[in-house]
């Protein structure tokens, strides 16, 4: 990247140009496990949010003074501390949230997201580009996680935010919100993305 | 060297500021936590100890138990935590048992994660509108004398222990059952070790009060016989020879129409056994005819009485040391109404079906 983005382009990329799931394809792991319904993609993607912009906080303000060759677990610490936080304040204050979400909360901690925004942004760039980076980043996750979960959660139990959308004698197709489901929706939405910016070249 | 002492002086930092900053969190997030867990444990328990005034939870051996205590502070219910593994998640579950551990009084899913949409459908099943916990419900009032077991594609009958599995989640419900069964048999064991509790589970089928679904399987095969439109339904051993005369009744109760299912010896000179079908008599008052919860040593004592009891002459209620062969039983204090009822009853029918069966 030989000139800087301006900072408008900094947060946007994340959301479609960037976006980590649909076009660079990391963080799949929590994607693919969380997204059985529209609200767990988006309190999923709310902790990471939360979690990301920290982490990209603190460590692109530390990044003078962290050594080249303990980058790695000094981030793997940083990114750490702040999931704990982000998993024991859902635990005291939101129970319910934290419940469903279960243990992919704790597991942010080796979401490739996180760490490779530090490795190829935060520890690269002052924190003001490293925050408006790890916002666009999260929201763009958060955006693709919940429309995911959406999709699954309309097509496999009928609702959205459980909220009824199909009618009544819908047959919910049970395979949308199981572990396959995920697999086919993400790679249609993919597709879709692939699909949309090959004819914006044109 | 220089170098090297940065390396181990940054990571030893963020180490200790890491740690420090999430103990100070711990501080207040610990209280909140486990106070929402003793909270959600508290509702639990309530639920599935509706009967009880106060639940106390005792530490015996090395499980925790809650003793539910009515309001003459005698336990009258009993519920312990079973966990164990479903199909792809640890599964806790909190059992309410009642003071016999004869019978599921209501039980809890505290946790699960199993496959959404299917396995989760034992906590909550969003295809059934009209009772999404269906599941968990089917355990109300189970009875456990036996193991309970799940059946698929019939109707399950409640009263030898059968729930329905969930189509599609059979793993799943059948670890429900098995988790179950094994903590039931756990406690079992344990209240037995323990005489100090003062419970003493019943294990034998005496008291199992069969629904009409499982009477008509019972009585299925049975050679019947009308007489004067009277139904008798005849029990007979190996070699064909009649061994018992069975007839169900009915009549006013205190409050409701009472059924009852009589067993007699071929002669009508006794009763072998006694059964009460249907009743709807005052809750813990009159539904001690069929089981007193006072009498936890023998809820079924009053039934009970009415096996081997001689009917030559009309049944009679004494206070005292009843004497079977004279047709003595006791009445239940408190249902004095409902215990005479069916005495009523009987010494109506009796004569009535001898007098047409002998004819």
């Amino acid at each position: 990247m030989a000139q800087k983005n301006t900072p408008t382009r900094e947060f946007l990329k994340g959301l479609w140009d960037e976006n980590p799931v649909l076009r660079m394809l990391i963080g799949l792991c929590p994607t693919l496990a969380v997204t059985n319904s529209a609200i767990n993609g988006f309190s999923m993607g709310l902790a990471v949010i939360f979690t990301l912009v920290m982490s990209s906080l603190i460590i692109s303000s530390a990044r003078k003074i962290i050594p080249k060759e303990v980058r790695i677990p000094t981030f793997i610490i940083v990114i750490a501390t702040f999931v704990t936080i982000a998993d024991k304040l859902l635990a005291a204050y939101f129970p319910e949230i934290s419940k469903a979400l279960g243990p992919f909360v704790p597991l942010i901690v080796v979401n490739c997201i996180i760490l490779a925004r530090q490795e190829a942004f935060a520890s690269k760039n002052p924190p003001g580009r490293a925050t408006l980076d790890a916002l666009g980043m999260s929201i763009g996750f958060t955006l693709t996680l919940t429309i995911l979960g959406s999709i699954r959660e309309l097509i496999g139990v009928g609702t959205i935010f459980t909220i009824q959308i199909m009618p009544d004698n819908f047959e919910p197709w049970m395979v949308m919100v199981l572990q396959p489901g995920a697999f086919i929706t993400l790679g249609l939405m993919i597709g879709l993305s692939n699909w949309l910016n090959a004819r914006r070249a044109k | 060297m220089t170098k090297s002492y940065k390396l181990v002086l940054v990571l030893t930092l963020s180490a200790i500021l890491s740690g420090s900053l999430l103990a100070f969190l711990n501080l207040f997030t610990e209280p909140k936590i486990s106070a929402y867990q003793d909270k959600i444990l508290k509702e639990a328990l309530s639920s599935v100890l509706p009967y009880s005034d106060r639940i106390e939870s005792k530490q015996v051996d090395d499980r925790e138990l809650y003793l539910g205590y009515n309001y003459q502070n005698k336990v009258n219910g009993i519920a312990f935590l079973a966990e164990g593994n479903g199909f792809q998640s640890k599964l806790r579950i909190l059992v309410g048992l009642d003071a016999t551990l004869s019978q599921i009084v209501k039980i809890k899913i505290l946790e699960q994660k199993e496959t959404p949409g299917l396995g989760t459908k034992i906590e909550d099943d969003p295809t059934s509108k009209s009772s999404p916990r269906w599941f968990s419900e089917q355990f109300n009032k189970l009875i456990v004398k036996q193991s309970i077991s799940y059946v698929k594609n019939k109707t399950p009958d409640k009263n030898s222990g059968e729930i329905m599995a969930i189509t599609g989640a059979t793993i799943t419900s059948k670890s429900v059952v098995d988790i179950i069964n094994t903590a039931i048999n756990d406690t079992r064991l344990l209240v037995q070790k323990n005489p100090s509790l003062g419970i003493i589970p019943i294990t034998t089928d005496i008291a199992s009060c069969p629904d009409d679904s499982n009477l008509e399987s019972m009585l299925n095969g049975l050679e019947t016989i009308e007489k004067d439109g009277k139904t008798f339904y005849l029990k007979k051993n190996s070699s064909g020879k009649i061994t018992g005369i069975l007839f169900i009744t009915s009549g006013a109760g205190f409050q409701s129409t009472i059924k009852i299912w009589v067993c007699v010896k071929p002669d009508f000179s006794a009763i072998q056994e006694l059964r009460i079908l249907e009743q709807d008599e005052t809750p813990d008052w009159g539904t001690r005819i069929v089981k007193d919860s006072d009498n936890p040593k023998n809820e079924t004592w009053f039934i009970d009485q009415f096996s081997g009891l001689k009917i030559a002459q009309p049944i009679t209620i004494v206070t005292e040391s009843p004497n079977p062969a004279k047709g003595e039983v006791m009445a239940i204090s408190g249902a004095t109404i409902s215990s005479e009822a069916i005495i009523r009853i009987l010494n109506d029918a009796l004569p009535m079906y001898r007098a047409s069966y002998l004819k």
